[in-house]
C-alpha cells in the first residue's frame, strides 16, 4: 500500500468500520510479527498486539498526517508497549478491562491448540532467526529496537527515525554501535538458554 | 565474523511469517464493537476516560490561546477568540472602580468570567453590528441606540448554562452591552442615569472615579 492509498484509507477508516477492518487486516500481520520477533513470546505478543490496535483505535480520530505515516504510527505504539514489557519484565494490557467488556479474552488459552502447535512448529524451523533473536535480545533495548526494525522488519533509516522519534543520524549511530555489540556477542559463541516463558527455545543453530 | 558479514547474515536471514488467525479474528470483532463506533470518540469522553491531568488540560488551553495569537485572524473563530481575549485583557487592566462601573452599566455580573466563557465557547462567532442585526433582527432591544455601533464587534456564543449570549465590544475592547437568550428581556439593558435612559453604552461621564467622557473607555493604567 503506498502512502496515498494509506492516506485515503485512514481517512475513511475513521468513519467506516468496514474500511477499518480492511486497514486492520493489512497491518495486523506486520504488527503481530514485529512484536513476536521482539519478544519471542506468543502470549505476550498477542497481548501487546491487542493493546496496540486498541490504543490506535482510541487515538484514530486524533491521527493527522504530519511527519509520520500511519504504518510508522502503529509501529511506534507497538514499540512503546514492547518497551514497557521489557522495562517491567511483565506485561499488563492497560485496556484489558475495556477489551474484556467487549467480549475479548486475551491470551493464548483462547486460541485453538492446533494453531499454537502449528505456530510453534513454524518458528522452530527458523533456527538461525531464533539464535539471532536471542542474541539481539541480550542487547540494550535501544539497540534491539533499531536492529529489529532494520533487519527483521526491513525498515529504512527514515522509517525507523519516524517510529522511534529520533534523527537519522542517531539511528545510524545506534545501528552501528548495536551491530558492533551484536558482532562481539556472536563471536563469543556462547548462546544463552531462553527463559521458560519463551516459546522459542532449544536453539541449536548459530547465527554465524 | 566481521561487521559486514554480520550485516549480510542479518539481511539474508530467513524470517518466520507467523499469524495467529484466531487472535486476529477475535481482536477484530472487539475493535469493531468498541465504543469508538458508538459516538464515544468525542474529546470530552476521551478526556474523562483517560483522566488527563488537569495540568494537561490547562496546558492545552494555553497552547490554544497562544496559537490564537500567533495565527490571529486565520479563521473567523480565531478572530473571535482574539477579540474576546483582548477584551479580557482590557477589562483586567481596569481599576477596581472602573470594573465596578462596568458591571453596573453593562449589567454583566463578572465581566472577566463572561469573557472567559466566550474564549472557551466552541461556537464563538464574531459579527459586525450590521451583520448581527440582519441575522438576528429580534435580538436587539427596541428603541434607538445612542451608541455609535459602527465599530462595535458582537461576540455570539453559548455559555456553559446553555444561554446564547451576544456581547458587544467597542473599539477599546471593552464590553458595552450584553444580551442574553434572544426573545427574552435583555440581560444587559441600558444603564439608567438620573431617571433618563442615556443609552446602551456605559458612559463615564458621571464624575465616577477614573472615568472619562463620551462613552469611551478610560485610559488604561
Amino acid at each position: 500500500m503506498d502512502l496515498n492509498e494509506e492516506k485515503e484509507l485512514i481517512k475513511l477508516a475513521k468513519k467506516e468500520p468496514e474500511v477499518l477492518a480492511k486497514v486492520y487486516g493489512h497491518y495486523y500481520p506486520k504488527i503481530f510479527g514485529y512484536v513476536l520477533k521482539r519478544t519471542a513470546n506468543l502470549e505476550i505478543a498477542q497481548d501487546i498486539t491487542s493493546e496496540t490496535f486498541f490504543k490506535a483505535l482510541k487515538k484514530l480520530w486524533q491521527f493527522r498526517w504530519r511527519n509520520i505515516s500511519f504504518s510508522s504510527w502503529l509501529y511506534k505504539i507497538a514499540t512503546n508497549e514492547i518497551n514497557k514489557y521489557f522495562r517491567r519484565g511483565k506485561y499488563k494490557s492497560a485496556s484489558i478491562d475495556e477489551l474484556q467488556e467487549l467480549g475479548f479474552e486475551p491470551g493464548s488459552l483462547h486460541n485453538p491448540e492446533t494453531e499454537i502447535i502449528e505456530v510453534e512448529e513454524k518458528l522452530k524451523q527458523h533456527q538461525d532467526f531464533i539464535v539471532c533473536q536471542q542474541k539481539i535480545g541480550q542487547l540494550d533495548i535501544k539497540y534491539q529496537e533499531v536492529i529489529t526494525l532494520r533487519f527483521f522488519e526491513r525498515k529504512q533509516i527514515k522509517e525507523i527515525s519516524e517510529i522511534l522519534g529520533k534523527t537519522d543520524g542517531t539511528i545510524k549511530s545506534l545501528l552501528h554501535r548495536g551491530l558492533e555489540k551484536l558482532r562481539a556477542s556472536m563471536n563469543e559463541e556462547k548462546t544463552q538458554p531462553f527463559g521458560e516463558s519463551r516459546i522459542i527455545n532449544n536453539a541449536s543453530a548459530h547465527c554465524k | 565474523m566481521n561487521k559486514d558479514e554480520l550485516i549480510k547474515k542479518l539481511e539474508n536471514l530467513d524470517l518466520p511469517e507467523v499469524e495467529l488467525q484466531s487472535h486476529q479474528r477475535r481482536l477484530k470483532m472487539a475493535l469493531l464493537n468498541s465504543g469508538y463506533w458508538k459516538g464515544e470518540r468525542t474529546t470530552m469522553s476521551l478526556l474523562k476516560k483517560q483522566i488527563v491531568p488537569v495540568g494537561g488540560i490547562i496546558a492545552i488551553a494555553a497552547i490554544i490561546v497562544v496559537f490564537s495569537f500567533v495565527f490571529k485572524g486565520a479563521t473567523p473563530q480565531a478572530n473571535a477568540q482574539q477579540i474576546a481575549q483582548k477584551s479580557y485583557q482590557a477589562v483586567s487592566a481596569l481599576t477596581p472602580e472602573q470594573k465596578e462601573a462596568l458591571k453596573q452599566t453593562v449589567h454583566i455580573g463578572d465581566p472577566l468570567s463572561v469573557l472567559q466563557e466566550a474564549v472557551n465557547a466552541e461556537d464563538l462567532e464574531v459579527f459586525t453590528y450590521d451583520e448581527f442585526v440582519s441575522q438576528y433582527p429580534d435580538a436587539m432591544p427596541p428603541g434607538p441606540h445612542p451608541i455609535d455601533m459602527s465599530d462595535v464587534k458582537v461576540l455570539r456564543f453559548t455559555n456553559p448554562s446553555g444561554v446564547t449570549i451576544a456581547l458587544f465590544i467597542d473599539q477599546d475592547n471593552l464590553p458595552v452591552l450584553m444580551i442574553g437568550s434572544y426573545g427574552q428581556p435583555p440581560v444587559g439593558s441600558p444603564r439608567p442615569s438620573g431617571g433618563e435612559e442615556k443609552g446602551l453604552n456605559y458612559r463615564f461621564d458621571d464624575g465616577e472615579p477614573g472615568l472619562s467622557e463620551g462613552g469611551k473607555a478610560p485610559p488604561k493604567e
